[in-house]
């Protein structure tokens, strides 16, 4: 892996190929939750990986590849949700017509709160958006997330406890009704 | 355990995260304490309907294009030379021009007519970003702004308006309280 690593270093545009191939569904998957919208989301999975293309020299081997564009990624994604606050809350169920899984039965229940759900998370803060989705989404320990935000731990767990306040207040219904809940 | 121990383990406990001993400990407290086994109970229902919420699953079709995408973004920076420069350069000036300013001493000659719209727009707005820049760093090597520009990078830094916004946003009171006396120094010899 160290010898993949430092031919992409060196400028071996096949290895770099290969890397986003193996990478690039996992950062795009972290983008559209904090972006919701699949074309910004795409633009700015690429976009990180552009950077991490253009910076390669200044790369260390050590800290891994896809650890540093996941970095770049998630800061991208929360600068996008800084910049387009206004926009995001009318397009935040643009994540919502991904194919769902599940039986025809169930599949309205379910797509109705997939939306509740996208829509709660998507009227979240940025700060709070993007720590909840690394938090929920992604399973990432407090410490990593304030490693990749630059924030310090304790803000991490402020913000995601607020997003946390602030989705029982959004999802209520669902919670007092039991509603979904299987 | 006490209750605020509770509550910063909470999540973690009903995630199942937690080792033995804190769970066991997390499940002591909550048989005891009923403000704690409330808290829990909420918090197990929002993460009951979070996890029912369906799986993402993307299609393979919306990536098809991704690896194409890239090249394409990165044969057309290259394809921009002089518009690429300014983009690497300036924001990396930025920066370096928020970590440098109380070393280096502003060459208060030059600074331009854009100073007067500084106090006015507040710093965080881009002219007076490019104000800031132009009285810091007019004269940097560039090779020493490149060194720069792959410092923060390699860490991290996104460079982008907003990038510079949050950034001057996480100075603390005093270095902002600083920043802003010092801009409108510059502002009073200018003027």
């Amino acid at each position: 892996m160290i010898d993949r690593l430092q031919r992409f270093i060196d400028g071996d545009d096949r290895v770099f190929g290969q890397l986003v191939n193996e990478y690039k569904e996992r950062i795009y998957t972290v983008v559209l939750r904090v972006v919701k919208n699949k074309e910004e989301a795409k633009d700015l999975a690429q976009e990180a990986f552009v950077k991490a293309y253009r910076n390669r020299q200044s790369f260390r081997a050590e800290s891994g590849f896809y650890t540093w564009v996941y970095r770049i990624a998630v800061n991208l994604a929360l600068n996008y949700v800084k910049r387009n606050r206004d926009r995001q809350a009318e397009s935040i169920e643009d994540i919502t017509p991904t194919r769902i899984a599940t039986a025809p039965t169930d599949r309205l229940e379910k797509a109705e709160l997939k939306t509740a759900i996208s829509n709660a998370v998507g009227k979240l803060p940025p700060r709070q958006k993007t720590v909840f989705v690394l938090r929920h989404y992604e399973e990432k320990p407090y410490s990593e997330i304030a490693s990749l935000m630059s924030i310090t731990e304790g803000a991490a767990k402020a913000n995601y406890h607020q997003a946390v306040q602030k989705l029982k207040v959004s999802l209520g219904l669902y919670l007092k009704e039991g509603r979904l809940t299987a | 355990m006490k209750c605020a121990k509770c509550r910063d383990l909470l999540d973690d406990y009903i995630r199942g995260w937690l080792d033995q001993q804190h769970a066991r400990e997390m499940a002591d407290h909550l048989a005891v304490c009923s403000d704690c086994a409330a808290g829990y109970e909420s918090h197990k229902s929002l993460l009951s309907v979070l996890g029912a919420e369906p799986e993402l699953v993307i299609e393979k079709a919306e990536l098809a294009d991704f690896v194409p995408g890239i090249w394409e973004k990165i044969e057309k920076e290259n394809r921009i030379p002089l518009t690429g420069w300014l983009f690497k350069i300036v924001p990396a000036l930025m920066i370096a021009g928020a970590l440098s300013f109380f070393i280096l001493k502003p060459p208060v000659d030059d600074i331009p007519d854009m100073v007067e719209s500084l106090v006015e727009d507040e710093i965080y707005s881009e002219a007076s970003y490019n104000t800031l820049v132009y009285i810091m760093f007019s004269d940097v090597e560039p090779e020493a702004l490149e060194l720069i520009e792959n410092e923060l990078y390699a860490n991290g830094y996104i460079f982008s308006d907003e990038g510079y916004r949050q950034y001057f946003e996480e100075l603390d009171e005093e270095a902002y309280k600083l920043l802003e006396n010092k801009l409108n120094e510059l502002l009073d010899t200018a003027g």
